[in-house]
């Protein structure tokens, strides 16, 4: 019988599929967006974790034709992302309450 | 060679191509972008370019599954090279000095590393290699 994994996800991945709910963004415009905490050397290790997980997709940007240097790559949030990440702060919120609350 | 392409050539030598792409490659474009603000951005995000480096080797062999082997590869030589030092010294180790010593040390961690690493991360020649550099 096969048993399906539940899958996992990090206070950092959460704050990143927050900011890409809206729209999709660079990387760099992402740790520009997070009040320091998210940081540029790591951020590209999280999102590529999370592309594995299938929470984002990414793309090249679009660019003009002879345009020099690397292309910057553009990140969105996934409908599925979306979906775990909206599980896990229903989650959260839920285990922060104690019992009393919770019985209303 | 400039820095971007000092990494990049790591980064066909040791990586594979989705971490180069998905890691690397981003953070190299961000470093470019980057180059016009300033002495102190640009150690910044050069900074930045080699903790990416850094992470995507780690996403590779430690996440990757490969820690182990790597680890076996690295142990071989060493508990030879250990083991060739120990026979060469008949009064055993208490009679050298603690430098001779830490050199002996660095010389076995060099020799296991070095044919660990070659053989570990064979030349990969599937690389695309990005023509913009």
């Amino acid at each position: 019988m096969g048993e399906s994994r539940l899958p996992s996800m990090s206070a950092t991945e959460s704050l990143i599929l927050e900011m890409l709910r809206r729209r999709e963004r660079y990387g760099l415009e992402l740790v520009d967006s997070s009040d320091g905490k998210l940081k540029r050397g790591s951020v590209y290790v999280t999102l590529a974790r999370m592309e594995s997980k299938g929470f984002v997709e990414s793309r090249q940007e679009d660019r003009a034709p002879g345009a020099i240097g690397l292309p910057r790559r553009l990140y969105r949030a996934t409908e599925y992302g979306l979906k775990v990440h909206d599980a896990y702060q229903l989650l959260r919120e839920a285990l922060a309450l104690r019992p009393a609350e919770a019985q209303g | 060679m400039t820095f971007a392409a000092t990494i990049t050539s790591l980064s066909r030598r040791f990586l594979t191509e989705r971490s180069f792409e998905l890691i690397v490659a981003p953070t190299l474009a961000d470093f470019e972008l980057d180059t016009a603000a300033g002495a102190h951005g640009v150690a910044m995000a050069r900074w930045s370019v080699l903790v990416a480096l850094a992470g995507a080797v780690w996403e590779d062999t430690v996440r990757g599954g490969d820690l182990a082997t790597f680890a076996g590869l690295v142990c071989i030589p060493a508990c030879y090279y250990t083991f060739f030092f120990l026979l060469g010294l008949p009064d055993g180790m208490s009679r050298l000095s603690s430098t001779i010593v830490a050199g002996l040390a660095v010389a076995v961690i060099t020799l296991s590393l070095a044919p660990a690493i070659v053989c570990f991360w064979p030349d990969r020649e599937t690389r695309h290699t990005p023509t913009e550099l």
